[in-house]
């Protein structure tokens, strides 16, 4: 074999060392040129590119804010925040009562409703004529009275009828059969004696009539043996002594029902079933006791049923004391109202008043000392004619979620608050301050909360770092991905062209065809329909960004790697004999990389942006879990945009920032690592 | 010095068989037109039946017009393309029967040096790797050696150690053949290709990497195939001289003896345009007419004949034979054929004249 030329240099190099022990200076040794290492070189030129430096500045400033700062942030990022408030709560409600509600006597019926509905009218103009009683005459016929007592106690009277005569009319007495020989009547009719022997005889005579009593009887054959019987009146039936042609046309005028008068006395006409009845009004009969007061138990939690209440204005109106399940009771008048004492107790048991007081959701459950307090209120407001009034009250304190809260003995706490009553056409609102526990909503930026809270009550500054992680983290994975994807697949394409490059090129066309939007927005659709959690969700988004997105880098790299193969430093790779995955990876990786960090750099921007467009859409990323683009989603509304600029302004410049210093990056990048810069 | 290694050389050489390379009627046709299988029906005849062989420790000059070619006859000799026929024997092995892992080890023993020296280098890859990597590949040296091996070979080449952390933009063009050459110095190989290195460089340089190829030659008793189209380089560094046209060798000889005497028309044409530093000197050029004919559609009989000043009828439709008309001399001209020959072409001449007028009909 032939010497190693390793062996015949050393031997020069020795003989050299022999001859020339002088060291011999060149221009551009490394003793008068500093030579840098490929690493040093791009970091020289990368820092000396402003705008990238400035873009390295505003990442590592994100990748702080968003990875170390929430960290030492106090606030989660859905943390919900609270605040106390004073606000004015309506209290209650009072109003003079001009309704009339009956409470009727002990075992009488209630009056028909078309009487009902008349009361209060009656009654107001009964007032306005200045009359002492008025009459409703029923939709059926019947007449009542109304007589007054006092201002606000009316009674009730129905009247007693006496039936003179009925006239006319076919009605249907009843079934004959002929087999048990007898008749089976119809309700409310009367018993005929002697028809049954009549009919009979009528049937046998095959007649189909008989009269009996002045009344005409028809007999109508139906199935079995059985028999329809109508009676038809004829004329005017009287019970009594006949009141002659004047009264007749006095009935006949007034139809069907209504009322009349004659010689002195009140005739009711009635109409039922075709047979009208003419009656004397004979007299009157007590039913009710028509009032607006309203009664107001001391003891809120006295129920005061309607015996009591109808005693109670029975004893008004008799002036007497009452007594209600063997309890006695007394009535006196003090001012304008009616106070009910117990037997023997010298505290009020009940109190009866026109002006009615509610709290404000329409209970009845406000202490009566607070209900004569706010009479007495109204009482001088309406005498000095003032329209608001104030004064001041304990009122049981509610907490944080709305319940009132207790001391230790089981007691309501109470403070003294000032409760404001104003007039509004005769309706008086009462309204205090009331401390309220809210969700703090929209708060403007303050010492708590640097730049304020949103609509759920989140920090924003804690929900601007938790999204930026989210939305890093994306950009990262999802380049990532594709990178690995676009290099591997771009790598085979172009390192062994032919059919292989074929197939994964138009794999790559396909992707190209695909809209983006389109699967991203169904992808959103079908996440929401499975509710899949907000983290599956954000790795699914992740991944499927990035499969949707290596097309690209897969394009980028097969060209790069087809121009490079060409190359005459490839051929000589193979001439001296490199394994092939050597060659791919010393000889191609390299000179695609700077072109693959630099897309890689500007597509992190555009994945940013990309995540936010989708989580703006409501179809990325979704709430709670907090995101820049979900963030500006909750103002997207012009009203919102408007008003809550303190939220959507810091997070658009993140985003705008974060995106600039990526491009800045990889502009920088780019210039670096192209050794022919000389910049 | 130099002679005492060569010296030394020489007598470690145990078998010193004479013939590093021989080439054997090799072709080269590349497709310029497939039909829809894929398969060329058409093609460029870049080499069309080339055969030579090289002695140990000697350069044989390759030269001819720009696409005549001589870069494809080199790089086919070191299958970095496929061969279309023939045999390429390096040191008697034909390195078109090799299997892949066997070609690539056997890489090391014949190197190529490009053209290029701009595009042939890595450009994201210091100095020293693209010198070393190979290196470390085929385990040359030891592992604890290696460093200083490829500080010598730089040496050797020219180079300081200090470049060795450089990228190759930084370095001239001349300093660049220098690393290529280096890159296939360091592979300790046998016989390298020389594809045309000084072309790409000013004179000075180019005599510069001449006599650095030159003393490396004598140092390492390296065999070369000096592939140019520069006359005068070739004369300075070739022992012998193989000239091409066509894709055909249409001569070959010793160098002092072809540049003395040239033989074939062309070889006349071609160094009758060599340039002589005396200006005095009239020259004699043979202006060549036209240019040289398409390789996809080279012309019948002689591939010359076109533009031969002298031209005959036979040179027309007969193709001379390649062969060794004097001792140590071989060309491919019908002038030089012995009567017999003449009788045999004027034969095939007729027959194809025949064959001519019945197609023509």
């Amino acid at each position: 074999m032939r010497k190693n030329f390793n062996e015949v240099l050393k031997e020069r190099e020795l003989r050299e060392k022999e001859t020339s022990e002088e060291k011999e200076m060149s221009l551009d040794s490394s003793e008068r040129v500093k030579v840098l290492s490929p690493g040093q070189m791009v970091f020289k030129r990368f820092i000396t590119n402003r705008l990238a430096v400035v873009g390295s500045a505003i990442l590592i400033f994100m990748f702080v804010f968003a990875f170390i700062a929430p960290i030492f942030y106090p606030y989660g990022q859905t943390e919900i925040f609270y605040k106390y408030d004073n606000s004015v709560v309506d209290l209650a409600q009072a109003k003079v009562r001009n309704e009339y509600t009956a409470f009727y006597k002990e075992g009488a019926e209630g009056v028909h409703s078309s009487v009902r509905n008349k009361l209060t009218s009656t009654i107001t103009s009964i007032e306005a004529a200045g009359a002492e009683e008025g009459t409703i005459v029923s939709s059926e016929g019947d007449t009542y009275t109304i007589e007054k007592n006092n201002d606000a106690i009316y009674s009730l009277f129905a009247s007693d009828y006496k039936e003179i005569c009925n006239v006319g009319g076919t009605s249907k007495v009843g079934v004959y059969d002929l087999v048990g020989k007898a008749i089976k009547y119809e309700e409310d009719v009367t018993e005929v004696s002697g028809l049954e022997q009549k009919i009979a005889s009528a049937i046998k005579d095959k007649k189909t009539e008989v009269s009996l009593g002045g009344v005409t009887y028809s007999i109508k054959a139906g199935k079995m043996k059985k028999y329809d019987i109508y009676a038809t009146a004829e004329g005017f039936n009287y019970t009594g002594a006949k009141l002659g042609a004047e009264f007749e046309a006095l009935v006949s005028e007034t139809g069907t029902s209504g009322s009349f008068e004659y010689n002195g006395k009140t005739y009711s006409v009635k109409t039922d079933k075709n047979v009208t009845t003419v009656s004397e009004v004979a007299g009157k009969n007590f039913l009710a006791y028509l009032t607006t007061y309203a009664f107001d138990a001391h003891d809120e939690s006295t129920a005061l049923d309607d015996q009591f209440k109808f005693a109670a204005l029975d004893a008004i109106v008799n002036g007497e004391g009452f007594s209600v399940n063997g309890e006695s009771f007394t009535v006196s008048k003090e001012d304008e109202e009616f106070v009910v004492y117990k037997a023997g107790e010298s505290e009020a048991y009940a109190a009866l008043s026109t002006l009615v007081i509610r709290r404000a959701t329409g209970e009845d459950n406000l202490e009566l000392a607070l209900k004569e307090k706010t009479r007495e209120v109204i009482e001088e407001m309406d005498a000095s004619g003032e329209r608001t009034a104030k004064f001041n009250w304990e009122i049981a304190q509610v907490d944080a979620n709305g319940e009132y809260t207790y001391d230790e003995n089981g007691d309501l706490v109470k403070e003294e608050r000032e409760i404001t009553i104003t007039n509004k056409n005769g309706s008086y609102t009462l309204t205090v301050e009331q401390v309220v526990y809210l969700i703090d909503t929209f708060a403007r930026p303050s010492k708590e909360h640097i730049v304020g809270t949103d609509g759920d009550g989140m920090d924003v500054f804690a929900r601007m770092m938790y999204g930026g992680r989210v939305s890093l983290l994306v950009a990262f994975v999802v380049v990532i991905l594709e990178t690995i994807l676009g290099v591997i697949m771009g790598g085979i394409a172009g390192f062994f062209g032919g059919w292989v490059d074929n197939l994964i090129m138009r794999m790559v066309d396909i992707f190209y065809c695909i809209p983006s939007m389109p699967i991203l927005i169904i992808m959103g659709a079908l996440f929401d329909a499975m509710k899949m959690k907000p983290y599956h969700r954000l790795a699914w988004l992740m991944v499927v960004l990035g499969v949707l997105g290596w097309a690209g880098v897969a394009r980028l790299v097969r060209g790069q790697i087809l121009s490079l193969r060409e190359q005459e430093f490839m051929v000589a790779a193979e001439a001296i004999g490199l394994r092939t995955k050597r060659r791919i990876f010393t000889h191609l990786v390299p000179n695609v990389m700077p072109q693959l960090i630099v897309t890689a750099t500007s597509a992190l921007g555009g994945v940013i942006i990309t995540e936010s467009t989708l989580s703006f859409l409501g179809l990325g990323v979704k709430h709670p879990l907090a995101t820049w683009g979900t963030m500006i989603n909750s103002v997207s509304t012009a009203e919102a945009m408007k008003a809550y600029t303190y939220i959507w302004v810091p997070v658009g410049l993140l985003i705008c920032l974060t995106v600039v210093a990526f491009n800045f990056v990889g502009d920088g990048l780019r210039d670096a690592f192209d050794p022919k810069m000389k910049r | 010095m130099s002679e005492e290694i060569k010296n030394q050389l020489e007598t470690s050489d145990v078998e010193n068989t004479d013939d590093v390379l021989v080439v054997k009627n090799l072709k080269k046709y590349f497709p310029i037109k497939k039909n829809i299988f894929g398969k060329g029906t058409k093609f460029v005849k870049a080499v069309d039946g080339v055969s030579f062989s090289i002695k140990r420790g000697t350069t044989m000059g390759l030269v001819g017009e720009s696409g005549c070619g001589k870069s494809t006859t080199g790089r086919t000799i070191l299958r970095l393309q496929d061969k279309t026929e023939g045999e390429v024997l390096i040191n008697g092995v034909d390195i078109f029967s090799l299997s892949k892992e066997e070609l690539r080890k056997k890489r090391p023993e014949i190197q190529i040096i490009f053209q290029d020296p701009f595009s042939s280098l890595s450009p994201r890859l210091p100095v020293g790797e693209i010198i070393g990597e190979a290196v470390r590949e085929h385990g040359i040296v030891p592992e604890e050696e290696f460093d200083d091996y490829i500080t010598r070979i730089m040496k050797a080449c020219g180079l300081q150690e200090y470049h060795k952390d450089r990228y190759p933009h930084e370095f001239s063009g001349g300093q660049r053949q220098r690393i290529c050459i280096a890159r296939a110095l360091a592979l300790n190989p046998e016989f390298i290709v020389c594809d045309e290195p000084v072309s790409a460089l000013d004179v000075s340089i180019q005599a510069q990497i001449i006599n650095l190829l030159r003393s490396l030659q004598k140092e390492f008793n390296l065999t070369y195939l000096f592939i140019s189209h520069d006359l005068s380089v070739v004369e300075h560094i070739s022992d012998t001289v193989g000239v091409m046209y066509l894709g055909n060798m249409v001569e070959y000889a010793e160098t002092e003896e072809l540049f003395k005497e040239p033989l074939h028309p062309y070889t006349k044409a071609l160094f009758s345009a060599i340039p002589v530093p005396d200006p005095n000197y009239k020259m004699d050029r043979i202006i060549l007419e036209g240019s040289i004919p398409s390789p996809a559609n080279p012309p019948k009989g002689c591939k010359f004949h076109t533009r031969c000043s002298e031209c005959m009828e036979k040179c027309k439709y007969v193709d001379p034979e390649y062969r060794e008309v004097k001792p140590g001399r071989y060309c491919a001209c019908h002038l030089y054929n012995t009567d017999e020959m003449n009788k045999e072409v004027d034969k095939k001449m007729e027959e194809a004249k025949k064959a001519e007028a019945e197609a023509s009909k």
